[in-house]
């Protein structure tokens, strides 16, 4: 009796055991998404929700992380500021390991802010200033982007290396500060490497008109030699290029990464000689596993994605994958420790590096592409050879 | 000596664009006190009609009645518009009728909301290129001038559409009710005005004034958002609000000295002073509105109510 009695006792020990075990095994790992799935913000995040969605999805096919699975909580931000708050303590409730927040900084930060008050790890889609992370947020926040600086200054190495254009008027979008970094980058990259900046005017991309600044990009190539113009704004100037090029002016045109995407290209019929640089050619990435990842969205969502921007989240979360299996937590303190020491770490998109100070890309190659005849083509892929310093990052000493 | 020239060009086409916009704001105010801010979504929807629908946001834009021929463009534009407009009175203000100013305008920013949104809905936010009429943005080199041919045919358009428009309202029996409102709405309608005919046909002028606003900003523009509009309209507020509330050459007058008053700050402030334009160009207007606080055109039976 006593040994049957025993017995039983180990017997159901062992059981409530692999009971446990089976339920600590079945806990998942949880996403919370804080991001835009209407309003105007809405096309960029949810393409860049999609991206995030596949990786769960292939991650979860190949065994999770950790050996759990991984779910996710999702809460609309509506593109409102206040409701950003809001969607940012929803998913907090779901006490989640990672929350990925909107694309913008500024619809992002207030749940980014919310996150990095809970101790947790944040990341914003795609912000492309330096901001979104350490500085603007906390030493928990990422933003999967690309820094806007990084645009002027890989777009000004290229132009100066590659067609030889020593002299630029630059056209800068004062609407927006992604605008006004982009510009930063270019004048700190361009002057460097010996090009003249030979005219410098403002416009807002909803300007009504910007017939006077047309005038006096005309006078400057008439007058003093200019050979190109760098366009610091986004897809929303595409009158401002329709204007350009509808004065006669024909020199090539530069821009920033916010140009990616072909639905603005219609307003100027017969484009060409427009070079932008990119994270990836939605059509036509050189590299397999980018193109691939693209028909892999288009399979399954029926479209292509939006423009570069829905990508980045998914090699950021490639990185964070990483990192929580090489430290087996998903505590953030120890995962964002080891993020920190990733340099140039490969991810399907392409290298990555963070450090302490910096949780955004700075340095990493780019793909320069052009509008060509209503497309956008590949032409090459081109790094900068020199890191971008502090006050230009934050647009700080003039 | 030409780039001023040129500079003044530039200015009276700017200029012509936010006239056009006022006139059409001016109107519904002289009448019925109402600030319509969803006169910017009038514009838009103009601008919108004109490309397909329901476009992946992956795909360049195509044009679907912006396709057809010019003659047929401008009266099918017009029409949805003012469809829109007389839609917006029957269904929103009409019933506000006896409403107050703020609570009018309040309407017109629900108004304005909602069709934002279903601009949103039907075409999404994301920046969509419009290749109207492209050989109007074709330049005449004239004397060392640079004069797109739009500046020409906006300038010209806007000078014939407020030509006729105060023709119609001096001499044709509608224009003159619409004035009658305008001076005084209550002893119009004693004196036999139909109230529902002249806002009809106030609605009705400002929708076709927003899409001419529209049609002729947009071939210069090339792009347009969910939020295209919006500055047009506001421009245009404060033109009617520079040119005097409630009259009507007042808001053309307006809308010209805003948009000459942005063009010359483009051209002549300092390089580090130029991010601040607008700032300088709407600290014009306090200057004006202090001198001058019933605009440069006061209309006497506005300035009683005042």
């Amino acid at each position: 009796m006593t040994t049957r009695t025993l017995a039983s006792g180990l017997l159901a020990g062992a059981l409530a055991a692999v009971a446990a075990t089976g339920a600590l095994a079945a806990d998942p790992i949880k996403i919370g998404f804080a991001i835009s799935l209407s309003g105007r913000q809405s096309v960029t995040d949810t393409d860049g929700y999609r991206f995030a969605q596949m990786w769960i999805e292939k991650q979860n096919a190949a065994g999770g992380l950790l050996g759990r699975q991984i779910e996710f909580v999702t809460a609309d931000n509506k593109t409102d500021l206040a409701e950003s708050v809001k969607a940012g303590q929803q998913v907090l409730r779901e006490d989640p390991d990672l929350v990925a927040v909107s694309c913008d900084y500024d619809f992002g930060a207030p749940a980014a802010v919310q996150v990095q008050k809970a101790g947790k790890l944040s990341v914003f889609q795609c912000a492309v200033d330096p901001k979104a992370g350490v500085v603007g947020v906390g030493p928990y926040s990422f933003s999967a982007g690309i820094a806007s600086q990084l645009d002027g200054a890989v777009i000004a190495d290229w132009a100066l290396k590659r067609k030889d254009l020593k002299k630029a008027f630059v056209l800068e979008d004062v609407a927006g500060e992604a605008q006004k970094s982009a510009c930063a980058g270019f004048k700190w990259n361009y002057e460097r490497e010996g090009g003249e900046i030979a005219g410098w005017e403002q416009f807002r991309f909803d300007d009504a008109s910007i017939a006077s600044q047309v005038s006096e990009i005309a006078n400057a190539i008439a007058n003093d030699g200019v050979e190109t113009v760098m366009l610091c704004s986004h897809l929303g100037a595409g009158g401002a290029v329709r204007q350009i090029r509808a004065a006669g002016i024909d020199v090539p045109l530069l821009g920033p990464s916010m140009f990616d995407g072909v639905a603005w290209t219609s307003a100027v019929p017969g484009l060409t000689d427009f070079y932008i640089p990119t994270a990836v050619v939605i059509e036509g990435d050189a590299r397999p596993d980018v193109q691939a990842l693209t028909d892999a969205f288009e399979a399954k969502y029926g479209d292509k994605p939006s423009s570069m921007f829905a990508y980045p989240i998914y090699a950021w979360l490639e990185l964070w994958a990483k990192a929580v299996a090489a430290t087996g937590t998903t505590d953030s303190a120890e995962v964002v420790a080891e993020m920190n020491t990733y340099t140039d770490e490969p991810t399907t998109l392409g290298p990555r590096s963070f450090s302490p100070e910096l949780h955004i890309q700075t340095s990493m190659p780019m793909q320069i592409s052009e509008f060509t005849d209503g497309r956008q083509v590949l032409v090459e892929e081109w790094k900068i050879d020199e890191p971008i310093p502090q006050q230009v990052l934050y647009r700080i000493g003039g | 000596m030409t780039q001023f020239l040129q500079t003044c060009l530039d200015a009276a086409s700017l200029g012509s664009i936010f006239a056009l916009s006022a006139l059409g704001i001016g109107l519904l105010f002289g009448i019925l006190r109402l600030a319509n801010v969803a006169h910017g979504e009038f514009i838009s929807t103009a601008a919108y009609s004109l490309i397909v629908p329901f476009t992946s946001v992956a795909a360049a834009s195509e044009l679907f009645i912006g396709k057809w021929h010019w003659a047929a463009v401008i009266p099918t534009v017009c029409a949805i518009v003012v469809v829109l407009a007389l839609a917006t009175e029957r269904f929103v203000f009409r019933p506000l009728r006896s409403a107050s100013a703020p609570v009018l305008m309040m309407a017109s920013f629900t108004v304005s909301y909602i069709l934002q949104n279903t601009v949103l809905m039907v075409y999404g936010s994301q920046a969509r290129g419009v290749n109207l009429w492209y050989g109007l943005t074709q330049q005449i080199q004239w004397q060392g001038l640079r004069i797109p041919l739009i500046q020409i045919v906006t300038i010209a358009v806007t000078a014939v559409l407020m030509v006729s428009l105060s023709l119609f309202l001096k001499y044709s029996r509608f224009g003159i009710e619409v004035r009658a409102a305008a001076e005084d709405f209550r002893m119009a309608r004693y004196l036999g005005v139909k109230a529902n005919r002249v806002i009809g046909i106030a609605f009705a002028i400002s929708g076709v004034l927003a899409a001419a606003v529209a049609l002729l900003y947009l071939p210069q523009s090339g792009t347009i958002n969910y939020a295209w509009g919006s500055p047009l309209a506001l421009y245009g507020f404060v033109a009617v609000v520079v040119g005097g509330m409630g009259s009507l050459p007042g808001a053309v007058l307006g809308g010209f000295s805003i948009g000459i008053a942005i063009t010359m700050l483009q051209v002549y402030l300092p390089p580090e002073l130029k991010p601040f334009r607008d700032a300088f160009a709407f600290g014009l207007v306090i200057v004006i509105l202090v001198v001058r606080p019933n605009g440069l055109f006061p209309v006497k039976h506005v300035m009683k109510r005042v």
